[in-house]
């Protein structure tokens, strides 16, 4: 079958039958999330398998048969990945369930970017901004599908700044060795370079009119989507007033980012904002303070400084929580069996 | 229609679980303060290693996406979609014993689910 015509995509669900269109190669899950069907995914790249189908009828293209997902799948009960899947011609499609679409309710789109600006945070860790076609709308917290000339597949990357509508998009890059996107950022000066852009996803937002206090848990480059949600949480807009917490881990003085930053809004938000951060290896020397106002500086996992230092009240607070996923998994664990977090108020995108 | 013995029942604290295999079917025993729930090992979301999760003794909770069961009936509270599969036991002197038929799949594990 050509893919030049338009897909008609049908999926079955326990709650009934859904149909939309996909365009010719669209990945069928970027088509439904575009026309508004609510679902399910977590990642949208192909490595938590939470859009997994099975195709009932019809033939898809598999567009990254490598993709870490894939272990997950039953390849015998035609199995796919919705993230990883263009559609030839007409499919249908079994899904477990719609989850709803979460993020605050804003469609994503695809549209296509240009990489305007790159700033070497430390060796490992790099600022880009990629200017859209379009303003785009978003939550904070959520992230943004990036495809970048020569590398297979979309990659994840959350939103550093909260503007609304943003006409730039700032994301952290973190360097990965054979990671395509992250290699070819790294290996030479991009800038200039058109990207492809799907979003915006995610449901681990901030949800502005929701009262109660803030506490975010970062490592590593996952600080991005909190600097978002930090900025956001503090302004306040007319909403309520909160007090924010924010966690921030990284191995040692070297690696750190952001403490200028980080600085600046602390010392905005008139006491109402904490940052501390957490070196993971060996402790924080002296003077450290005085060198980056408004930070404070302690030694251990991230996940462990904050359990330690949080004195929001779990009874009210929302935790947010990104970074690699065992740091992720231990924070959690932290906040659900030691500080008695609500888990509806505990909120993360799992990419692994 | 077969029981076997699983383990003993000291072999789990109470208020905690752990992974015990009966035949070639690994089972989670999950001990609460009056009772055992015997279940598979995996959750029926995502086939996570349910042992990675929390336990408070009552409340079952796997740390992937934080779905929750009551331990009492397997019942989904809060966000989990699906409740719990269990294999028919007993403890009788000090020892947990399972009646095994085959081994109990969620429908993501399962080849026959949709057809």
């Amino acid at each position: 079958m050509s893919s030049i015509e338009p897909a008609d995509v049908e999926l079955v669900t326990p709650d009934g039958s859904v149909a939309y269109t996909a365009r010719p190669g669209e990945r069928l899950l970027y088509a439904g999330l575009r026309a508004g069907v609510p679902l399910p995914y977590e990642c949208a790249s192909g490595t938590c398998g939470e859009c997994r189908a099975r195709l009932l009828e019809g033939e898809v293209r598999d567009l990254w048969p490598q993709a870490p997902a894939g272990r997950q799948l039953r390849r015998a009960r035609n199995e796919i990945l919705l993230c990883q899947s263009a559609a030839c011609g007409h499919a249908r499609l079994q899904v477990r369930r719609l989850p709803g679409t979460g993020g605050r309710g804003i469609r994503p789109i695809a549209l296509a970017g240009i990489l305007s600006r790159v700033r070497r945070l430390t060796p490992e860790v790099m600022e880009i901004v990629v200017e859209p076609e379009r303003p785009m709308r978003f939550a904070a917290g959520q992230f943004v599908l990036v495809q970048v000339p020569g590398v297979a597949g979309y990659r994840a990357y959350s939103m550093v700044n909260d503007d609304d509508p943003a006409p730039t998009l700032t994301f952290l890059v973190r360097r990965k060795p054979g990671g395509g996107v992250s290699e070819w950022l790294f290996g030479g000066d991009r800038r200039g370079s058109r990207l492809d852009l799907f979003g915006p996803l995610g449901k681990a937002v901030f949800d502005p009119r929701a009262a109660g206090d803030v506490v975010c848990i970062a490592g590593g480059s996952g600080i991005a989507g909190m600097m978002a949600i930090a900025r956001r949480a503090v302004a306040g807009n007319g909403g309520p007033q909160r007090s924010v917490e924010v966690f921030f881990g990284v191995r040692n003085d070297a690696e750190l980012f952001y403490a200028e930053e980080l600085g600046a809004l602390s010392g905005r938000a008139a006491g109402r904002l904490s940052v501390t951060v957490a070196f993971s290896e060996g402790a924080p020397r002296r003077g450290l303070e005085s060198v980056h106002p408004g930070l404070a500086f302690d030694a251990g996992l991230v996940h462990e400084v904050a359990l330690r230092r949080m004195r929001s009240d779990p009874s009210t607070a929302t935790a947010f929580l990104a970074g690699p996923p065992p740091a992720v998994d231990a924070g959690i664990r932290g906040l659900v069996a030691a500080a008695k977090f609500p888990l509806e108020r505990i909120r993360f995108d799992r990419f692994g | 229609m077969a029981w076997i013995k699983l383990c003993g029942l000291d072999d789990v604290p109470v208020g905690d679980m752990r992974v015990h295999r009966a035949g070639d079917v690994d089972m989670l025993v999950v001990r609460g303060t009056n009772a055992c729930l015997v279940i598979p090992p995996s959750c029926p979301h995502m086939a996570n290693a349910l042992v990675d999760g929390f336990f408070d003794g009552c409340v079952l909770t796997c740390n992937k996406h934080l779905w929750q069961w009551s331990i009492a009936d397997g019942q989904p509270i809060g966000q989990a979609e699906q409740p719990l599969l269990a294999y028919e036991s007993r403890t009788q002197d000090g020892e947990v014993w399972v009646n095994l038929e085959h081994e109990l799949l969620y429908d993501h594990q399962d080849e026959d689910e949709f057809d």
